[in-house]
């Protein structure tokens, strides 16, 4: 597995230094940034990681980084560090997604409590994305008629209801669904299901 | 010389029993037939006038002469001599008055009697007492003497004089009887041993005319009282509806009299029934008891020529009210008050607006001061918050090299040398504020520290009346002079002030004492103590450390400046819990070396 890591943005060279040093020494890959226009600067991270962010910088702040990275879908986890935090900015700050809101100075235990939670559930998000793209690549392989039969198939309809439908015989429709059951890796129709909610298919319309 | 006080009464004894009294100007006549029945009356009558200081004159004529009237009366009274003398009596026969120069001249006479009278007062004598016998008359004087009486008749009633005139009924015939009854006021007539009195018929009429005029006049007068009570009534409706519409309600007090009277509003204002009985302890009684003490002081002072235009409480119903009362009182010659008129307006309405406004204004400043705190706290929580993160994650990171089995001892070494720039850098904020707060021009005067204080608790005052709590001062009157700035000074009294109120919010009792102390040869101490909640021992000492606070609002600067103003001073500031209830803030400043003892 690759090393987790952590970005941080905070225009204070010595916090910077020394967040990076204190996260470092725990294991985790550190890539610091003194604006968040240099951080959005950087391609996107293809592992789990998360990202230490000062409420406060110089052109665009913490804040508006969240908002950019939220139109941008690219979900980041955001551990949000202020030096004179108020109540109801964190309070929209975790409404929006920050896993934590740390007031400075804060102690290595919350810091790496918050880093631990925001690594693991992006690591969750990255499960989900390379599920979902397997699966993709399986549904990928069906020929458009397969496709076709497999909406109807996973509306729970019998082969002689859906044959009808599409106009053929039960016997064609048979057919099909044997082929796409095995280009999907699968055997029965309730993981088929399973399989394609996580790819967003939807049923067909009966 | 003054007549004494039973002369100067109109009505005169007369002396003669079935008389008694008369006033002055009554005019008499008698009927006799013999010197005894003439004695019988004159004796009583002059002693009774030489008795009560009227000089009397006794014209005599047949059959009683001026000596043996003399001797007669000289037998009743011992003392005759010396009043003939003195010229309290005259006894003449009526040729030396009545036809005086061989004839009778009514107007001589007449003008006789008055120069008599007015020597009579002259001397100090209340009046003329006279009787004239009429003898001597001659049938052709019957008529002139007749006008002459007549003449006196209508006079006499103006003047102090009292006449009997005396008639022999053997001279008179029923005609001239008429005659004299009619020029008379009353006759005296003997029926067989006993005197009798005649009234004239003339008189008794005048008499009734006069009593009918009386009544009358006393009907209209009545009538007219009965118009002006009447309007009176409107008046005083009017003046009542007024104060009613004004809330102003007004008294009357007669000090000498011991009254007091108070107008239905004022009434209605203190919450009594109208016209239930007054005292000034009943109304005492109504005034809020944390104003009775100043009320009753100007009171005293007003009677003593102060004014007296006062604004106090009152409890009516168990609701506190604000009333104005003004008094114009009246003095003696002595400076002794003896009535005054007051007024008393409800300015409770006033009041509460006022209260309001002042609110209003207090929460402004406070919001205008707590945004301007705000923003100092922010950039300077800021400025420091940053140099101890970094420490701190250094720190940590120092901690955890440490830890593993071969430390990079050179990252270390970098560790240590970025904690100790950034400790400076933290240091050098904390000096920043130092320098900021003694940068606001921080004047030094020679100052009392009593007159700071009563100069903040009098910016507090109204805080005080209105949280109810009690206020003592325990301040030294010889506690020497500080060189401080007064400004920074108040503003560390004031927060401690506050900050006691805070702490008293919730308890019961409220009890706030400021004290000062001379330490020693060097210092002085100031003492902040309340009966508040006091501090939980485990913040003691982070209590002035910055954005240390309790508060829900709080910024936990106000200690911490304090504490910077009074170091800066050069004095210690320092909190300590009560034995018993709440906390005393404390702190010290040095005594001015030039002001020292």
């Amino acid at each position: 597995m690759k090393k987790s890591t952590v970005f941080i943005a905070d225009d204070d060279p010595s916090v910077r230094k020394g967040l990076e040093r204190l996260i470092k020494s725990a294991g985790f890959k550190v890539e610091a940034f003194a604006s968040a226009e240099e951080f959005l600067k950087r391609k996107p991270y293809r592992n789990p990681s998360c990202l230490v962010l000062d409420v406060r910088l110089p052109g665009l702040s913490g804040i508006d980084l969240q908002k950019e990275l939220a139109q941008k879908s690219i979900s980041l986890p955001i551990i949000f560090i202020t030096g004179h935090g108020n109540i109801p900015m964190s309070v929209k700050a975790m409404k929006d997604g920050a896993v934590d809101f740390l007031p400075k100075p804060f102690d290595d235990k919350a810091l790496f409590s918050a880093i631990n939670q925001a690594i693991e559930k992006d690591r969750e998000r990255f499960k989900k994305e390379a599920l979902k793209s397997k699966i993709q690549r399986r549904v990928n392989t069906l020929t458009s008629r397969e496709y076709e039969v497999l909406r109807w198939v996973i509306t729970g309809m019998l082969n002689k209801q859906i044959a009808p439908k599409l106009g053929v015989t039960e016997k064609t429709i048979k057919v099909h669904r044997g082929r796409l059951m095995h280009k999907m890796q699968t055997v029965s129709v309730a993981d088929l299901v399973r399989l394609t909610q996580k790819c967003g298919i939807t049923p067909a319309k009966k | 010389m003054m007549p004494n006080v039973k002369d100067s009464t109109n009505l005169r004894n007369t002396g003669i029993k079935i008389i008694g009294h008369m006033p002055w100007g009554s005019h008499l006549c008698q009927f006799y037939h013999t010197k005894i029945d003439l004695l019988e009356i004159l004796l009583p009558y002059f002693k009774a006038g030489l008795k009560n200081n009227e000089f009397c004159m006794w014209i005599t004529s047949e059959p009683l002469s001026a000596k043996e009237a003399k001797e007669t009366l000289k037998k009743e009274i011992k003392n005759l001599d010396r009043l003939i003398k003195k010229g309290q009596i005259e006894i003449l026969d009526y040729n030396q008055w009545y036809t005086k120069g061989g004839r009778f001249d009514a107007d001589r006479v007449l003008a006789g009697w008055i120069e008599k009278e007015r020597y009579a007062l002259r001397k100090g004598f209340s009046g003329l007492r006279l009787t004239g016998n009429t003898l001597w008359l001659e049938r052709k004087d019957w008529k002139n003497f007749t006008e002459y009486e007549a003449k006196v008749n209508s006079a006499i009633g103006r003047h102090r004089m009292l006449a009997i005139c005396t008639y022999s009924l053997d001279k008179c015939g029923a005609l001239e009887i008429i005659d004299v009854i009619a020029n008379h006021q009353f006759a005296l007539i003997k029926r067989g041993k006993k005197w009798e009195v005649i009234e004239n018929a003339e008189r008794k009429l005048k008499l009734k005319k006069a009593k009918e005029h009386l009544e009358i006049q006393i009907a209209k007068r009545t009538r007219e009282l009965k118009q002006v009570n009447e309007a009176l009534e409107i008046t005083r409706d009017n003046l009542n509806r007024a104060q009613v519409v004004a809330h102003i309600g007004s008294w009357y007090l007669d000090i000498i009299k011991n009254i007091l009277l108070w107008s239905d509003e004022t009434y209605r204002m203190f919450g009594l029934s109208i016209g239930s009985p007054l005292t000034y302890e009943k109304f005492l009684e109504i005034v809020h008891p944390d104003d009775r003490e100043y009320v009753d002081k100007r009171w005293m002072a007003a009677l003593n020529k102060e004014p007296y235009d006062i604004e106090h409480r009152i409890i009516v119903d168990g609701k506190v009210k604000w009333v104005r009362e003004k008094v114009e009182l009246e003095f003696d010659e002595e400076d002794k008050a003896t009535r005054g008129i007051g007024t008393v307006q409800d300015i409770t309405e006033r009041k509460q607006a006022e209260e309001d406004s002042r609110r209003l204004r207090e929460e402004l400043m406070h919001v205008a001061r707590v945004t301007t705190m705000g923003e100092l706290t922010a950039a300077l929580a800021h400025e420091l918050n940053q140099p101890l993160m970094a420490i701190m994650s250094n720190a940590q990171a120092a901690h955890r090299f440490l830890a593993k089995k071969n430390p990079d001892l050179d990252e270390i070494g970098e560790i240590l040398s970025d904690i100790i720039k950034d400790d400076k850098r933290a240091s050098e904020v904390i000096g920043k504020l130092r320098a900021l707060l003694r940068k606001s021009d921080l004047e030094f005067t020679i100052l009392n520290i009593n007159d700071v204080i009563r100069e903040v608790i009098t910016l507090v005052h109204s805080d005080i009346v209105i949280k109810n709590i009690s206020l003592s001062s325990d301040l030294n009157d010889k506690i020497p002079l500080v060189s401080g700035d007064r400004i920074q000074l108040q503003q560390v009294i004031l927060n401690l002030i506050l900050n006691s109120f805070e702490a008293m919010k919730d308890v019961d009792s409220k009890r706030l004492c400021m004290r000062t102390v001379q330490e020693n040869g060097k210092f002085i101490t100031v003492g902040v103590e309340d009966s508040g909640i006091g501090i939980d021992e485990k913040n003691i000492d982070s209590l002035f450390k910055p954005f240390f606070t309790t508060k829900k609002e709080g910024l936990g600067m106000g200690l911490s400046i304090n504490k910077v103003i009074i170091e800066a001073h050069g004095g210690s500031l320092w909190a300590k819990n009560n034995s018993d209830k709440g906390a005393t803030f404390y702190f010290t400043l040095p005594i001015s070396k030039k002001h020292s003892k």
